[in-house]
């Protein structure tokens, strides 16, 4: 089949619009989804909020004021969420613990995406040996207890701050790799994939362009699970001190601290967890929407 | 004519907990430049198997031992990434179910696109612009626009077209079909038949079709192998075989379809018992337990394939 088979391939392709891609179309679905728009929105303002607000807010986050200790909320004094049992501005304090808890949310994503669904989707697909390898290196770690895990990088490196960023990124991964492997067993028997195969795709194409788009939708909600479970660890390491150092701050710490005086000083609380809350909230509609704007059926 | 595809004893074997499972046993079979050859058996015949074999994508506890010859060039024991050029390149293959067989969550034209850059070098403009002249030659309308659509928005019968026109864009030597029209319903079945049928006779492209659909064979084929229980029973060009089946099997299978023009007094004939567990070493004939011609001498001794009016059949029974 030659001459039979020739294509006037100058003139299709001046007919041929650009072609598609995954991405530009879940980009334009989404965009479609008010919810999602007005939570990225409100997300980017909290994200501008910790980034700028303490530089500009009327106190430092260290600035202890004696005379105010655990004081209300005070719009006259500068003091807009009130102080904390130290005497220091919340205001200032919530917006700066947004940074770290911000920071090692994304981290903590980023990490269980790059790392947990490549590491899933080669140990699911490729399957045998290599996948007996690669997770039972996941369960080796999944057993390890994540304090001793932690306690055990602090002895080698010391107390860094950037520390908690790889003991949370060491751990973030694993659940992820087990879905994504779970995933890529079940899909790697559909027929899509023997189509793929027997037209000669190669088996890093097969899992970029097959397998890893097939698996977006629980990647996408497991991801937007992680960021509050990270913020979470996050305050737990920084109460038995294996976190942030004071006077730095995050938003897990203030609400641990907050919870624990709710009684007396109820702004402690609410005001660190409303951000908290208004984050884990965006992201929900966020990975929702994505997770819609990634599905082609549903439009 | 000389052979494009050349199968010379190819046997392909299955380790299982219950131990070995023969599935394709010594087969040889010539496919030649330009025809159409019907594959014909019963569902575990080893029919899909044998290409699977000689394509290399046998299931992870398969292994294939004798020999397949793409225009000379071995393809048993070929190193992987070579065979992955063969794939798709040189042999296309069409799957049972459009359905499935194409990835949701990829438009159309990406996936037609893929092949012909990966094997022919194409730049994107380029496949492209060949998926939609390729689209519109299997009768898809407004191809410039359906290749931006997913595989959800197309019917199972376009789904088949564009499985086709998938197989047929980097313009394979050799095109296998594994029972292309079974999952769809009867008149969408006609229409990929007629579609294939122009294609072959605007293409010429060697094709295999493998189906246990015996008047898709009548329609569409040069030549039949009739096989059952991993081995070819008979072989021979279509006319004779629906006129004059030398194998017992074969009669069997022909008397076991359906006929529209028949009156009322053609009963349909099942084969009586099912086809033998492939697990055993099997002396003799494999038909001979649901043959009505067997003797001792078809359970005691192997047929070989031996040449009987315009073809090839096993059957000890033939006079030789």
């Amino acid at each position: 089949m030659t001459e039979a088979h020739a294509v006037p391939a100058v003139e299709a392709a001046a007919l041929a619009p650009a072609g598609r891609g995954l991405w530009s179309d879940a980009w334009r679905r989404l965009r479609r989804n008010r919810a999602a728009i007005a939570a990225s929105v409100v997300l980017a303002l909290i994200a501008v909020a910790a980034i700028v607000g303490p530089e500009v807010a009327p106190h430092a986050i260290d600035a202890i004021y004696w005379d105010r200790v655990d004081a209300p909320p005070d719009f006259a004094n500068g003091h807009y969420f009130g102080t904390e049992s130290n005497g220091r501005d919340l205001f200032a304090r919530t917006l700066f613990g947004g940074r770290v808890s911000l920071a090692l949310g994304i981290a903590a994503t980023l990490v269980s995406l790059v790392i947990g669904v490549g590491w899933g989707a080669i140990a699911g697909f490729i399957g045998g040996r290599v996948d007996a390898i690669m997770m039972r290196t996941v369960d080796i770690l999944y057993a390890l207890p994540f304090m001793f895990f932690v306690i055990l990088l602090m002895v080698y490196f010391g107390r860094e701050p950037l520390l908690i960023f790889v003991a949370l990124g060491a751990v973030s991964w694993l659940d992820m790799a087990r879905i994504v492997r779970g995933q890529a067993l079940s899909l790697k028997r559909r027929e899509f994939i023997e189509a793929a195969r027997a037209a000669g795709t190669g088996t890093g194409a097969i899992i970029l362009r097959h397998i890893v788009p097939n698996c977006l939708g629980p990647v996408i909600v497991f991801a937007t699970l992680t960021v509050p479970q990270v913020i979470l660890l996050e305050s737990f390491l920084s109460f038995l001190g294996l976190g942030v150092r004071e006077p730095m701050t995050s938003w897990g710490v203030l609400i641990a601290d907050g919870a624990r005086r709710v009684e007396t000083a109820w702004w402690q609380l609410v005001f660190p967890s409303a951000f908290l809350a208004a984050t884990l909230f965006c992201l929900n509609f966020i990975g929702d929407g994505l997770r819609d704007a990634l599905d082609p059926k549903d439009r | 004519m000389s052979a494009i595809l050349a199968i010379r004893g190819l046997t392909t074997r299955f380790a299982t907990p219950d131990g070995e499972v023969a599935a394709v046993s010594d087969v040889d079979l010539d496919l030649r430049a330009g025809e159409t050859l019907g594959v014909v058996g019963e569902s575990g015949s080893g029919k899909s198997q044998l290409f699977l074999s000689v394509l290399g994508l046998l299931a992870r506890n398969g292994r294939a031992t004798g020999s397949a010859r793409l225009d000379g060039q071995e393809l048993i024991g070929l190193a992987p990434e070579s065979l992955r050029r063969v794939r798709g390149g040189r042999i296309a293959m069409i799957f049972q179910d459009p359905m499935t067989s194409l990835n949701p969550f990829l438009t159309v034209g990406r996936q037609l696109t893929e092949g012909p850059m990966l094997h022919r070098g194409l730049d994107e403009r380029t496949a492209r612009a060949r998926a939609i002249a390729m689209l519109e030659r299997v009768r898809i309308p407004d191809a410039a626009r359906r290749l931006n659509q997913y595989p959800h928005e197309f019917s199972g019968g376009m789904r088949q077209r564009i499985m086709i026109a998938m197989a047929l864009l980097p313009e394979p030597d050799v095109l296998i079909a594994d029972e292309p029209t079974t999952a769809l319903d009867v008149t969408v079945q006609a229409q990929i038949l007629d579609l294939l049928r122009e294609l072959r006779a605007s293409m010429g492209i060697a094709t295999v079709l493998i189906t246990h659909d015996l008047g898709v064979v009548a329609g569409l084929c040069d030549r039949v192998t009739v096989m059952y229980a991993g081995r070819v029973v008979e072989e021979a060009p279509v006319e004779p075989l629906f006129g004059a089946p030398a194998h017992p099997y074969t009669r069997a299978l022909l008397g076991a379809l359906p006929r529209v023009d028949a009156d009322g007094a053609h009963d349909l004939v099942a084969i009586p018992g099912q086809p033998p567990n492939l697990q055993r070493v099997i002396e003799g004939c494999a038909f001979a337990p649901r043959c009505a011609q067997a003797d001792a001498r078809c359970t005691a001794t192997r047929p070989g394939l031996r040449a009987h009016g315009a073809g090839r059949a096993a059957c000890l029974r033939l006079p030789s």
